[in-house]
């Protein structure tokens, strides 16, 4: 049994060659480290945008410390939750595991992903997910056309994957996938936006920001049919005041939502080895591949 | 002594060329983009070009020769240019000068937003900077007015400049407010292996007179209004004696392209009875543009101004004798016939043509041109500037700075402030993603380049 190992920075590369003759699989892992800092940064955005978030909600010192404390509770009781596996949840089980698999991700520091390559069978991929899962996905070797690695250019970014063309489907399937473990904050940060309203205002500042605002839309003023998305009511008794405008709502809901996936972004794992990590696979792959061509 | 090697690797420039012109466009710019770095490759540089994605077309492509390209998928948003956002493209424009270990980059176009960012992103990373203008612009009109002081804040810290004419140094010399010692004039050159004659000599009992440009007002098609009917007035089919004999001679003209003005040419046409003497093609594409011009023996440029005619040479290449406006001075002076953009000079000119086109020889001529305008001798004129601009200092942000404040009272002082801005954006992204994070790519060597072969055929053109 012979081991390869490569490290980098945030990557570690590890390889298993069985040659047993009873035993001819061929397994290779990436172990991912996760940087400190922005595990501290994204808790304090997300912190942020929550204070953010219950100061327009509801304005008022007292309520934002009531409910920091509530929150600040709510995470420490998590924190020391235990994770357990359950077959059926329920709805409050299922916020519970979503909020859980967020914290629980964030503080495991390493996680590892596998590659065994059967020969004469096929793929196996393994993915662990951040409540202690590990999904596997078995691709016949009848099925596997070609490995490839692919150059993927993002409006920020270039980097290299490592992909299967398979029989009979259009995309691509990637060997190492990406993660998305936020989905109890984006569920969060959603609902939260989504309910913000804005009671009367009398100061004429604001007033005159909302016009602004409305301008911006080009949202004209008479546009008084009841049911229309935009609709405005005015008080007449002063030309500067401005009750229940739903573009507000909308133009802060829409700046939480920026916000929320900006840091949706940022939480994402994508998994992003150097390519001398991938090349070994790669070619194991396609040995593996160019075998089962030889036995056709 | 140093290995023959040794000294190649050294004078061996990594170069990347951004414009937001590219294939699967097709123009002068994009054309001048391509065969400069084909032929950049050939003399054993490494080129990388990059550009927005157009529709489908994004990620990285390889072209002829290993030509690298990345299709940077952000959205054109005007006439081909990406979303100016000034910050927006420094991560990934930083991810490919590292990953490529590039050493220089080449801005095309004054047009191009992405040049422009590009340029500012390289001078902040400390790359050094070389920038093509391929066009003439006016001064008068705001959109100008904007475009220049754009220019100059680009020129102001670029270590060198190329243009494609003297004209069009001392349009971009007095646009950007540069020195004129920083400013190369390297001519574009023309494919002549695509732009050959026709096999066969064309006859010449019927002149044919092609004319291939855009039907606007800047190409001088209010002239050909003028001096169509002209020529076709003077030239009835009559018998004209010249001093070989009796000769009968036919005039007929080809036009092709498309344009605003094209309505006013087929109001001419019908207004003079012209339909069987005056051919309208429409919009040519380019790949049959060497059909149409081999299918004439004169061709007719009309166009007002113009920093660098490409037409002209194409249509030399292809054995044309060429009838032109003084707009354009980039032919020797047996292939042209030179006219004010005047509609009686122009056929004064246009009958001169006709007199001396029984002494051209189209072969001949297409020999000339390709020992006069070659892109291997672009790309060794370029590859001058390179070295030149890879000796400048490297200078500090503060030293840079200095240059923009000379740019004006105001936008000195705002071009500083984005460059500080810019600088510190960088500094940021180098904390959140450093460098050696980033992945230099492994080298691709083709299997059908054979080095030796071609500098075997680079030495013997030389001589």
């Amino acid at each position: 049994m012979a081991d390869v190992r490569l490290t980098s920075a945030r990557y570690t590369y590890v390889h298993n060659d069985h040659k047993d003759p009873f035993l001819a699989i061929d397994t290779h892992h990436i172990a991912v480290r996760k940087s400190i800092a922005k595990i501290f940064l994204i808790y304090l955005s997300i912190l942020l945008l929550l204070t953010n978030t219950f100061y327009v909600l509801l304005e008022t010192s007292s309520t934002i410390f009531l409910w920091s404390i509530l929150l600040g509770a709510f995470l420490v009781k998590s924190l020391h939750w235990k994770p357990v596996e359950r077959d059926s949840l329920d709805a409050t089980d299922l916020f519970r595991e979503s909020i859980l698999m967020v914290l629980s991700f964030y503080f495991v520091f390493e996680y590892t992903e596998s590659v065994v390559v059967m020969p004469a069978f096929g793929v196996q991929l393994e993915t662990p997910y951040g409540s202690g899962r590990i999904i596997r996905r078995f691709v016949p070797i009848g099925k596997i056309l070609k490995p490839v690695l692919n150059e993927c250019v993002t409006p920020v970014t270039c980097y290299w994957s490592l992909a299967l063309i398979i029989h009979g489907e259009e995309e691509l399937m990637l060997v190492f996938k990406v993660k998305f473990n936020s989905c109890g904050i984006l569920g969060i940060g959603l609902i939260l936006s989504l309910s913000v309203r804005f009671e009367e205002r009398k100061d004429p500042k604001e007033s005159i920001f909302l016009l602004a605002v409305e301008s911006l839309f080009d949202c004209p003023r008479d546009m008084s049919e009841p049911g229309h998305p935009n609709r405005i009511e005015w008080d007449d008794s002063s030309s500067f005041r401005i009750c229940k405008i739903r573009i507000l709502n909308k133009c802060h809901s829409a700046v939480l939502l920026i916000l929320v996936s900006l840091l949706a972004h940022f939480i994402v794992q994508e998994l992003r080895p150097p390519v001398k990590m991938l090349v070994p696979i790669w070619k194991a792959l396609c040995a593996a591949t160019d075998s089962k061509e030889a036995q056709i | 002594m140093e290995l023959p090697e040794a000294m190649d690797e050294r004078k061996r420039h990594r170069i990347l060329m951004v414009s937001d012109f590219f294939y699967p466009n097709f123009g002068g710019v994009e054309n001048h983009i391509y065969y400069l770095s084909q032929c950049l490759l050939k003399l054993g540089h490494k080129v990388v070009v990059m550009t927005h994605a157009y529709g489908n077309r994004s990620g990285v492509r390889y072209m002829t020769g290993g030509l690298k390209v990345y299709y940077v998928p952000w959205r054109p948003f005007l006439m081909q240019n990406t979303l100016p956002t000034f910050y927006g493209t420094l991560p990934i424009i930083r991810t490919i000068l590292i990953r490529e270990k590039i050493s220089l980059v080449h801005g095309h176009q004054a047009f191009s937003t992405l040049c422009h960012e590009a340029l500012m992103h390289a001078r902040t990373m400390g790359y050094k900077a070389v920038f093509t203008d391929h066009s003439l612009y006016g001064f008068a009109d705001v959109g100008s007015i904007h475009m220049n002081k754009v220019l100059q804040f680009t020129l102001a810290d670029t270590n060198q400049a190329i243009c494609v004419s003297h004209t069009s140094k001392e349009n971009t010399v007095l646009r950007a407010g540069l020195p004129p010692e920083k400013v190369f004039v390297i001519p574009n050159a023309v494919d002549t292996a695509m732009f050959k004659p026709a096999p066969e000599r064309l006859s010449c009992d019927e002149i044919v007179i092609v004319v291939i440009s855009r039907l606007v007002y800047r190409k001088g098609a209010d002239l050909l209004v003028e001096v169509i009917p002209e020529v076709c007035r003077l030239y009835p089919n009559v018998i004209h004696f010249i001093s070989f004999g009796k000769t009968c001679v036919k005039v007929r003209f080809i036009v092709g392209g498309d344009g605003p003005k094209r309505v006013r040419l087929e109001e001419m046409r019908e207004k003079n009875s012209l339909q069987d003497r005056v051919e309208m093609l429409g919009a040519v594409p380019h790949a049959q543009v060497q059909s149409v011009l081999i299918s004439g023996h004169i061709f007719l440029n009309s166009s007002l101004t113009e920093a660098f005619c490409i037409a002209i040479l194409e249509a030399a290449s292809c054995g044309l004798l060429t009838v032109s406006t003084r707009a354009h001075q980039v032919l020797p002076d047996d292939m042209i016939v030179l006219a004010e953009p005047d509609p009686n000079d122009m056929v004064q000119a246009i009958k001169k043509a006709i007199y001396i086109l029984p002494k051209i020889d189209p072969q001949v001529m297409h020999l000339r041109m390709k020992s006069l305008y070659s892109w291997h001798d672009v790309a060794r004129r370029t590859e001058v500037v390179y070295d030149r601009a890879l000796q400048c200092s490297n200078e500090n942000l503060l030293e840079r700075l200095l240059r923009y404040l000379t740019c004006g009272a105001w936008a000195g002082k705002i071009f500083c402030l984005v460059m500080i801005i810019d600088f510190l954006l960088w500094h940021l992204l180098q904390l959140w993603q450093p460098s050696k994070d980033i992945e230099e790519v492994p080298e691709i060597v083709l299997p059908h380049h054979q080095p030796e072969e071609m500098s075997q055929n680079f030495n013997e053109d030389q001589h």
